[in-house]
């Protein structure tokens, strides 16, 4: 029992560490989105209906080495500042199932055929999954912070005439967009992304650690089910778990399920869900999460029907060292102090977060005793 | 710091000698093949000395970089060990996975100047190819300042390094 929960102790410790500076990036650069993006003539472009914010959304995507965990302050940043929600959900995916570095690795050592699957999975799905969101998903609407709006954290005023009108001048206005990515948005995500650890830390604690060994060497339907489910639940990097799945390939898993495993781990993940879902709207994530396994067990099938029997990945051992070279190089790794004053900083906007939930309960309970007032209630 | 810088300096410096070697013992074994005896010091060129130890010899039809490659499984797995212990220090882990790469990258480049008839399986090659990728992968793994690998990749890892052993003995045993 003491194993188990040192596992999860350290599953949890794992994911907030590994993704704490990308959070951080994303929310200091959410902030200056949402401050400055409105006011620009890129706004125009993106909430405009047509494929040109969708495919600029899943290509800005692609370039960006960012996590799953990463992506989510830029992506509702993106969406409260008035993007369509087509192209921030298949930004969110796009990001991180496919980036350049990925790419590289997949090359080095899965093989060319098995990264043209998973290129052209990395940027068809996310528009695909765009396009469902965007016409079945919630329509555009501003949710409150944590159950706790930003009015009422005894900061600012609720009158909408007495905010902050956007100023001409740079310098306050990006105090105020850090101010709202880091004061707003921050303690909101890292409170929903506590959740999300915590279950995922439960699920690395519990899950036998033979499971990707024993369902990636099938290739049955069930298997490729299994893969696209525990691969959405489970923290998976792109580039830290291709190197997982080449020694998989290498005795005879099959490339379907590598594709799913790759896809569906990449691009969900529990702390993500959590935060889309109680922010962007329960509708347009449970879209989102099953049309991204229905889609991604589907190309599996599509790959191994393609690749099997006798797929065997044969490279040049020394182009692929070269390779996997270059793509480590392509991927930025934070060091030890960056890290863990990003986890710090993490910890910290999640327990205001918490304290905000806490406070709003607390405020409500009284509020229904008639024994408080609300500042929102009017 | 210093002492990091002074360690990468030692590995390059370590990574050059083991080329020239290579390069050094590239006549020699031309002219082994010439049918001139082949003289102890073209036992691989590691960097720990071996000439004059009969046992440390390769058989005449032993690939020259095997023993470089034995050496390798030897560091690998010390690896994994560390990896699995919870307790590894990142830094170091790092410089030693790095330290892995380019030893194999050495041995490969090496390995490529050879005959065919005397050149390193490729299977073999890539399996330590992707457990230098594994190797890089955990040393990215940290909490803080060790090294805490999930538990999916340790799995990876203990299993890709017993291929790679099962490789090495199997090539061990085609040679000899």
């Amino acid at each position: 029992m003491n194993a188990t929960w040192h596992q999860f102790v350290t599953a949890v410790w794992q994911i907030v560490s590994e993704s704490a500076f990308w959070v951080i990036a994303s929310l200091l650069v959410g902030g200056l989105v949402h401050e400055f993006l409105p006011s620009s003539r890129f706004r125009a472009l993106l909430i405009r209906k047509g494929q040109v914010a969708m495919l600029g959304a899943i290509a800005f995507g692609a370039i960006l080495p960012i996590c799953s965990c990463g992506v989510i302050p830029l992506a509702i940043s993106l969406y409260r500042s008035g993007v369509r929600l087509g192209p921030v959900m298949a930004f969110a995916a796009a990001t991180p199932i496919i980036n350049p570095a990925a790419v590289i690795l997949s090359l080095a050592l899965l093989g060319p055929q098995i990264t043209i699957a998973y290129v052209i999975l990395g940027l068809v799905l996310p528009y695909l999954l765009g396009l469902i969101a965007e016409r079945w998903g919630e329509p555009l609407e501003i949710k409150p912070v944590a159950e706790a709006p930003a009015c009422c954290s005894g900061t600012q005023s609720c009158d909408p005439a007495e905010l902050p009108a956007p100023g001409t001048r740079l310098l306050p206005r990006i105090a105020a967009g850090l101010r709202w990515g880091f004061t707003d948005l921050g303690p909101t995500i890292a409170f929903y992304m506590t959740i999300g650890v915590l279950l995922a830390g439960l699920i690395a604690a519990f899950l036998p650690a033979t499971w990707v060994d024993s369902y990636l060497r099938d290739s049955s339907g069930l298997a490729l089910l299994a893969a696209g489910v525990l691969g959405a639940s489970i923290y998976v990097c792109a580039v830290g778990h291709i190197p997982l799945v080449a020694s998989l390939l290498a005795t005879g898993a099959a490339p379907g399920i590598s594709i799913v495993f790759l896809v569906t781990g990449t691009a969900t993940n529990l702390p993500e869900l959590i935060a889309l879902y109680n922010t962007i709207g329960k509708r347009t994530v449970v879209l989102y999460v099953s049309s991204l396994i229905v889609g991604a067990i589907l190309a599996g099938v599509a790959v191994n029907a393609w690749l099997l029997p006798g797929f065997e990945p044969v490279f040049d051992p020394l182009r692929s060292l070269e390779l996997v070279d270059l793509g480590e190089g392509l991927y930025p790794t934070t060091g030890n102090v960056v890290s863990l004053v990003s986890t710090a900083a993490l910890i910290t906007l999640a327990g205001l977060g918490t304290w905000r939930w806490v406070a709003a309960r607390i405020r409500r309970r009284s509020a229904a005793d008639g024994s408080g007032d609300s500042c929102c209630s009017g | 710091m210093y002492s990091h810088l002074f360690k990468v300096a030692c590995i390059l410096m370590l990574g050059t000698w083991v080329n020239l070697a290579a390069d050094a013992a590239q006549p020699q074994t031309a002219e082994t093949e010439a049918g001139l005896p082949l003289p102890a010091s073209t036992t691989e060129d590691t960097g720990t000395a071996t000439a004059g130890a009969p046992d440390a010899r390769p058989a005449p039809g032993v690939p020259g970089g095997l023993k470089r490659l034995e050496d390798l499984n030897l560091l690998s797995t010390a690896l994994v060990d560390k990896a699995g212990s919870g307790s590894a220090a990142a830094h170091k882990f790092r410089i030693e996975a790095r330290m892995y790469r380019e030893l194999l990258r050495q041995t490969m480049l090496s390995n490529r100047e050879q005959p065919a008839n005397q050149q390193l399986p490729q299977p073999l090659l890539l399996d330590m190819v992707r457990m230098s990728a594994l190797l890089h992968a955990a040393a990215d793994c940290k909490t803080g300042f060790i090294i805490s690998c999930p538990a999916d990749l340790m799995q990876q890892l203990r299993s890709q390094q017993d291929r790679v052993t099962q490789g090495l003995k199997m090539t061990r045993m085609m040679y000899d």
